[in-house]
């Protein structure tokens, strides 16, 4: 009943989407992790107004799912695209907006408030003697961030953003509802192809825990490798 | 290994889960009762209204009890797939879910020679869409995403294999996004034709809301029948049911029960 060609053909159909996926993945970790970092930023040195607008945002994106942030920017996003080109003198039809466009700002958006909770924990963990040290050495404000603080809160940081990383990759199966097509996407068509479901499932499934088993092979190595150096 | 023989078992158990579950039960006058299970929240075709199912479905269903004097329905409310799974198994004697005949289907089942519905495949689109009239005019134009769990996929994916001069382009998108919402993108020129069976209730949408969508002829008509669980003594109820069905089509009953909820008479396509 389980047929093991239709899963090597389902396992092959799904490999071709998936460095779309990753792209789309390391594309909102970076925008997130950007954003994120100015929050951080933002509520660490507490500027007024600003930081409590901030936290307003971050709470509402922390305690909303995704899939309702998704179906509300689906309806919003062109709309609003459509207002901020207007103001600039851009003609934009809101029909055009790309649901990809779609996808990267919802999902940097909410990845973003976790983000910044990451950051603000990884700078935390650096100890102020070490920033004091610095200061008496005459470090400046920058070289201190880039020689001190940095290179130790990436490293406190690093398995939090791979955490980071696969929650997007995991939550990007929610793309589909506006037409991107991601590995789980993917795994549906193939199964409707051929009506068989329960392989191209198991087929997304091994592809999905192949692409975690890599990744935390590859980072592990690497934090190893910045450990070392201290 | 391990994991095939955790399937094996898990289906056993489902099985007996199943077998052991109510048959068909028949009284001192001979009266055969038998489990019908109808969808539940499926508008117009059959839904639960103060606890009682009302609707075409139910309401064909109490006209065809009626003729046979051997025979009771007692209609249960079960979505689609739970159904015909209910059905496959003996859990349900029949099933009417607005079905149509497929190879499979007719193979597993007993189907009625007569049909007691129809679903008309159409394509709703904005009232100054005067270019789309059937599934060639869709070449070249933005058609609303399709699930690729659907039957929409499946009839423009056939259509594609036998047309291969007017290939449909489409996208596929996970089913969220209601028929309201999706029409209203047609509306809007977000997309230009929505490919829909008709009897989801689309002529209530448009109708409430006001919309500027028109429907075109059907492009496809599926005739719907009812399942019945395939045995020997089920042949005779099939026979009876057919008989029962192309009466009430001669009285104009089907037609009449299609005009109240669908306000169009399926039959005058299917005929």
């Amino acid at each position: 009943m389980f047929k093991f060609d239709v899963l090597a053909e389902d396992f092959i159909g799904i490999l071709m989407v998936v460095p779309k996926t990753l792209l789309l993945a390391i594309l909102i970790l970076f925008l997130s992790t950007l954003l994120g970092g100015v929050i951080a930023l933002i509520q660490q040195y507490r500027i007024p107004v600003v930081a409590q607008i901030v936290k307003v945002f971050t709470s509402f994106l922390r305690g909303t799912p995704a899939v309702v942030l998704l179906y509300l920017m689906y309806y919003a996003l062109p709309q609003i695209a459509h207002l901020l080109l207007k103001i600039v003198g851009i003609e934009f039809n809101p029909h055009d907006l790309n649901p990809v466009v779609v996808v990267i700002v919802t999902f940097s958006l909410t990845m973003s408030a976790f983000q910044s909770e990451i950051i603000r924990g990884a700078f935390m963990s650096v100890s102020e003697g070490q920033i004091e040290a610095a200061h008496s050495l005459g470090y400046n404000f920058l070289q201190t961030l880039s020689r001190v603080i940095m290179p130790q809160a990436l490293m406190e940081a690093l398995p939090d953003f791979l955490n980071s990383y696969m929650v997007i990759i995991k939550a990007l199966s929610l793309a589909f509802l506006i037409t991107v097509v991601d590995i789980f996407a993917q795994a549906k068509i193939m199964g409707a192809m051929s009506f068989r479901y329960l392989e191209a499932f198991v087929a997304a499934a091994l592809i999905y825990w192949l692409i975690s088993a890599i990744l935390t092979a590859l980072i592990n190595r690497y934090e190893l490798r910045l450990r070392k150096a201290y | 290994m391990n994991k095939k023989w955790g399937f094996i078992t898990l289906a056993g158990l489902l099985f007996l889960g199943a077998c052991s579950d109510g048959e068909a039960s028949t009284d001192e006058d001979g009266v055969r009762t038998l489990t019908v299970a109808v969808p539940p929240t499926s508008k117009p075709l059959s839904w639960e209204e103060n606890g009682k199912l009302t609707g075409y479905e139910p309401d064909i269903l109490r006209l065809v009890d009626e003729k046979l004097e051997d025979y009771e329905f007692d209609l249960v409310g079960v979505a689609d797939s739970a159904a015909e799974i209910g059905l496959d198994t003996g859990k349900y004697d029949m099933i009417a879910q607005g079905l149509f005949k497929s190879e499979e289907r007719a193979e597993k089942y007993l189907l009625p020679d007569e049909n007691n519905g129809a679903s008309l495949m159409r394509i709703y689109k904005r009232n100054d869409s005067d270019d789309i009239e059937n599934m060639k005019d869709l070449v070249g134009k933005k058609i609303v995403p399709t699930t690729p769990t659907g039957g929409v996929f499946n009839f423009i994916m056939d259509w594609n294999e036998n047309n291969p001069d007017h290939e449909i382009e489409f996208q596929t998108s996970d089913a969220g996004l209601s028929y309201a919402d999706r029409m209203r993108e047609v509306e809007s020129g977000k997309y230009d034709a929505l490919i829909l069976p008709s009897n989801l209730g689309q002529n209530e949408i448009i109708e409430s809301q006001d919309m500027q969508i028109v429907t075109t002829e059907p492009v496809e008509v599926f005739p719907t029948y009812f399942m019945i669980y395939k045995n020997e003594e089920n042949e005779a109820l099939r026979d009876d049911i057919s008989e029962a069905l192309a009466e009430l089509k001669e009285e104009g009953k089907l037609s009449e029960l299609s005009l109240k909820y669908y306000g169009e008479d399926v039959f005058q396509f299917t005929e």
